[in-house]
């Protein structure tokens, strides 16, 4: 138990100091290697909440894939050095401090409330899910109940393909 | 493992963070960044909910949100070049035209 | 025996189409001999006509002709019918016969014209609208061809669009017209009101058991189709537009504003005479404006110098002559008198062409004089119309005008003042007829030298049209001839369609006596016109010295259109001017333009909003979507 719960504050710690990283440093470079730390630590923390599939599609897609493409952008572009203009409205600061806090509060409250866990439970607790088998669960599901939205998000990938490719080809002559 | 809360503060402060960076930072790439981690986020809340409510939904879900994440990511990621091609910048606060 | 009247209709059509599309490319020349071959054609056509309708008995002379049906609405149906009776037959026959000689003679007068394939297309349509005026067998194919002759009218007299007074005189005549269709209408509306029909047979046929004679409603029908006639044809006190037609082509003037339009409300009223025998109110009103209208516009022709003006009223005069005719109930008489006006007045305009078109458009009398010499063939043939108008023994007007007398006198709606306008009227006519002629063509000429060198006869293609008409201006008349039994073939022709002869008490001496009178006042006429105008140059001059005030009003034709003006179009333009400024400048456009200002005031602090920064608008968001998210929390413990 007591290990679970340290994996778990360790996990979090990483999770949260990446985002950190992400909005603080001054170089879009060191934002995308804290990202993909922030990644990694959400990765543990769907360890720790018995996702495994969804831990590997984490590391896989997001931390891999994606962010490989966000750095490749940034070296494309030569986005070594972030801007150092002044803020065109320096009341956004504070505005938006003072909306990120809000927005804190607002969830915070919600959490704390009593009716956070009411609604119905499933009919997959861990034990069971770890008994068949988390990937073979998912895939299950991906492929019975949600294959509609699966079809559909082939398509969207499909479109953001093309759009992708539409929008940053060079255009010639 | 720890209780429900706390995944969900950890949760509601990755939010935050993104917010902030949404709000506070220029740079195209980062504030996309930053949408990325309120969706991750909001992927963590899911499956949290799902976990302590005995369902796989919340897992779905978050694979589905992954997959839009990519394409936003994508086509986000070709509007960036086609902006900095055009206008040799990458801050949001010179992307003013709708204004003119 | 339908194909006859189609032809007769569909022949101008036709050679209006012709040319609208081959007439540009081909030219003038071929674009006058199609319009001149298609009138012809349909003269033939309607002289087929006229031979198939004396092969029947007189009781059965009819032919019909149903298109299509036109305006089926429940209970009450319009057909674009036709028909063919004694009544349009003589119609027909006079505007396709003149109009085909007007036609001919328009290739002479118009020759070198820019616009002339224009010119041909607008004549052929009015010939197609005149030809379905007379020859519809109900009300509304009337008022449809009624509202083209209108159109083509219009068009025609600002043929010459580059003219500020002809664009005026058309946009004069459409407005002055449009008042009298305008009662027309309401007269139609009343009779669907009333027959619940427009068809010529049922209404005639049924009126006299529908409507009570002399009763109201009989005498608004018949007062409002003949406000309408007053417009078309020119009478009190819509007759202002007509010398103002003159700004037209002279042989447009000839064939619309002489021959054949202006005598539409004649041939309208002769045709719904059973309407107005039930009235008598209207009859006596109709007989009282055409007496007054013959006298006011002859004492006008008297002293005006313009040629074409002089004819112009003179046209109103003598629609005046029929206009009584009708309201006394000889409308045969009328419709005789129209027949040989046409004849008469056509060749008139057509000399008076003839000489414009050889003095290079001057048409003020006092400059020309003396053209006896150099345009014989006019000034004869002239002459022969004037003596016919003024009603010299044995041509045409002669007995036209002698019948309408008569009727004035005898029948039981005329009277003696009605004869008394009527022979003052035939001795004013005599007067001003001559003396057009003797300024024109006799006594001393006034041209410059440069125009009398080139003064020339017209072509033949305009002259051989003077001389038909000139033969038909002498030998019009011989089919109307009172007194010898069965020699009024017209009036017999026409029975069928305009009730029996009224005649039958015929007293021989009695007209005699008043054929000699008649023709005396002509000659009597004619004398006065030599001492003034001949004898003693300048003895008219003297006596507009004598009474110069009446003089200058009856120069300035009464003050009519000053009259007009002043009663009715300055005020019009005074509340439409208030209108303007007050109301739509004042009222209108501020409401609009506050309506638009007061949302430009909501935009301008509306788009204070919108700063154009992602990160406002990611803002803006936010609040919102926490808005929503407390507002859906606040039920939570």
């Amino acid at each position: 138990m007591m290990g679970g719960a340290i994996f778990f504050y360790l996990v979090a710690g990483v999770t949260l100091g990446g985002a950190l990283g992400v909005v603080v440093s001054p170089s879009p470079l060191y934002s995308i290697l804290s990202l993909i730390a922030a990644f990694l630590g959400l990765a543990g923390l769907y360890l720790s909440l018995s996702a495994e599939f969804i831990a590997a599609v984490q590391v896989i897609v997001y931390a891999g894939a994606i962010m490989v493409l966000f750095l490749f952008v940034v070296m494309l572009l030569d986005l070594g050095r972030d801007e150092r203009k002044p803020l065109r409205l320096p009341v956004q600061k504070l505005f938006g401090t003072i909306a990120a806090l809000a927005v804190f509060a607002t969830i915070l409250k919600v959490i704390e409330s009593d009716s956070i866990l009411t609604g119905a439970r499933g009919i997959y607790p861990a034990e069971r899910v770890s008994e068949l088998g988390n990937t073979q669960v998912v895939g299950r599901l991906l492929f019975t109940e949600y294959l509609l939205p699966f079809q559909a998000m082939g398509v969207l990938l499909f479109v953001g393909i093309i759009g992708a490719v539409v929008l940053a080809r060079r255009r010639t002559g | 493992m720890a209780p429900l809360e706390h995944y969900l503060i950890v949760s509601a402060l990755l939010f935050t963070i993104g917010v902030m960076g949404v709000i506070v930072r220029r740079n195209v790439i980062v504030v996309v960044m930053s949408i990325e981690i309120m969706l991750n986020a909001a992927n963590l809340a899911f499956i949290s909910f799902g976990r302590f409510l005995d369902s796989m939904d919340g897992q779905l879900i978050v694979f589905f949100v992954m997959a839009v994440a990519a394409a936003e990511a994508a086509v986000g990621l070709a509007i960036v070049i086609l902006i900095y091609r055009n206008r040799e910048s990458t801050d949001v606060d010179e992307m003013n035209l709708l204004k003119l | 025996m339908m194909n006859l009247i189609a032809l007769i209709l569909f022949l101008p059509l036709a050679g209006l189409f012709v040319n609208l599309l081959f007439g540009w490319k081909l030219g003038e020349k071929f674009a006058g001999w199609v319009a001149s071959a298609a009138i012809s054609g349909a003269f033939l056509a309607a002289m087929g006509g006229f031979v198939r309708l004396i092969g029947l008995p007189p009781e059965a002379r009819l032919l019909r002709l149903v298109l299509f049906e036109w305006i089926p609405i429940g209970g009450f149906q319009v057909n674009a019918g036709f028909m063919l009776d004694p009544l349009s037959s003589v119609m027909t026959l006079v505007i396709t016969g003149v109009g085909a000689l007007i036609h001919f003679y328009s290739m002479g007068y118009m020759h070198g014209d820019r616009g002339v394939v224009r010119y041909f297309i607008y004549l052929n349509l009015f010939v197609f609208f005149m030809l379905t005026l007379v020859l519809g067998d109900n009300f509304l194919v009337l008022f449809v061809g009624w509202e083209g002759v209108g159109l083509c009218s219009y068009l025609l007299i600002g043929f010459w669009f580059g003219r500020e007074s002809a664009c005026e005189a058309g946009k004069k005549a459409f407005v002055f017209n449009r008042v009298g269709d305008f009662c027309f209408l309401i007269g139609l509306f009343l009779i669907i009101g009333v027959f619940g029909t427009l068809d010529f047979a049922e209404v005639l046929g049924r009126a006299p058991t529908t409507l009570v004679a002399g009763s109201g409603i009989a005498t608004a029908i018949c007062l409002l189709l003949f406000a309408g006639a007053t417009g078309k044809s020119a009478q009190i006190p819509l007759y202002v537009w007509l010398p103002d037609a003159m700004e037209g082509p002279t042989p447009v003037s000839a064939l619309i504003h002489a021959a054949t339009m202006v005598t539409a409300g004649v041939y309208m009223v002769a045709r719904a005479y059973v309407l107005f025998e039930l009235s008598p109110v209207a009859m006596n009103v109709v007989a009282i404006v055409g007496a007054v209208t013959l006298l006011v516009a002859a004492s006008i022709a008297l002293v005006q110098t313009d040629i074409k003006r002089v004819l112009a009223y003179s046209t109103v005069s003598q629609l005046g002559y029929m206009v009584l005719a009708l309201g006394v109930g000889a409308y045969s008489a009328a419709i005789f008198h129209l027949m040989t006006h046409a004849f008469f007045k056509a060749l008139l305009f057509m000399g008076a062409g003839s000489v414009i078109h050889s003095l290079d458009g001057e048409q003020e009398m006092n400059k020309m004089g003396g053209l006896n010499a150099a345009l014989p063939v006019t000034s004869m043939t002239c002459t022969i119309a004037a003596l016919a108008i003024a009603g010299v023994f044995p041509l045409a007007g002669f007995f036209s005008k002698d019948a309408i007398l008569y009727s004035a006198m005898t029948s039981e709606h005329g009277g003696v003042l009605f004869w008394l306008a009527g022979a003052a009227g035939a001795l004013m006519t005599a007067i001003y007829i001559f003396r057009l002629i003797f300024k024109t063509f006799h006594g001393k000429c006034n041209l410059t030298m440069e125009t009398q060198a080139r003064l020339h006869e017209s072509p033949r293609v305009m002259t051989l049209p003077l001389q038909a008409l000139a033969g038909l201006s002498i030998a019009g008349g011989w089919v109307g001839i009172p007194l010898i039994p069965g020699a009024d073939i017209f009036g017999g022709f026409l029975a069928p369609s305009l009730g029996g002869l009224a005649e039958g008490h015929h007293e021989a001496l009695f007209e005699v006596i008043m054929m000699a009178i008649s023709l005396a006042i002509a000659l009597l006429g004619i004398y006065i016109a030599y001492k003034l105008f001949v004898r003693n140059v300048g003895g008219g001059a003297a006596y507009a010295e004598r009474w110069p005030r009446l003089y200058r009003l009856v120069l300035n034709k009464y003050y009519v259109d000053e009259a007009y003006d002043y009663m009715i179009i300055q005020p019009v333009k005074r509340i439409s001017t208030r209108l303007w400024k007050d109301f739509d400048d004042g009222f209108v456009d501020s409401s609009v333009g506050g309506v638009g200002g007061f949302v430009r005031l909501i935009g301008a602090a509306a788009r204070q909003l919108q700063t154009g920064y992602v990160k406002s608008y990611a803002i803006t968001m936010l609040v919102g979507a926490l808005a929503v998210i407390l507002y859906l929390t606040s039920g939570m413990k």
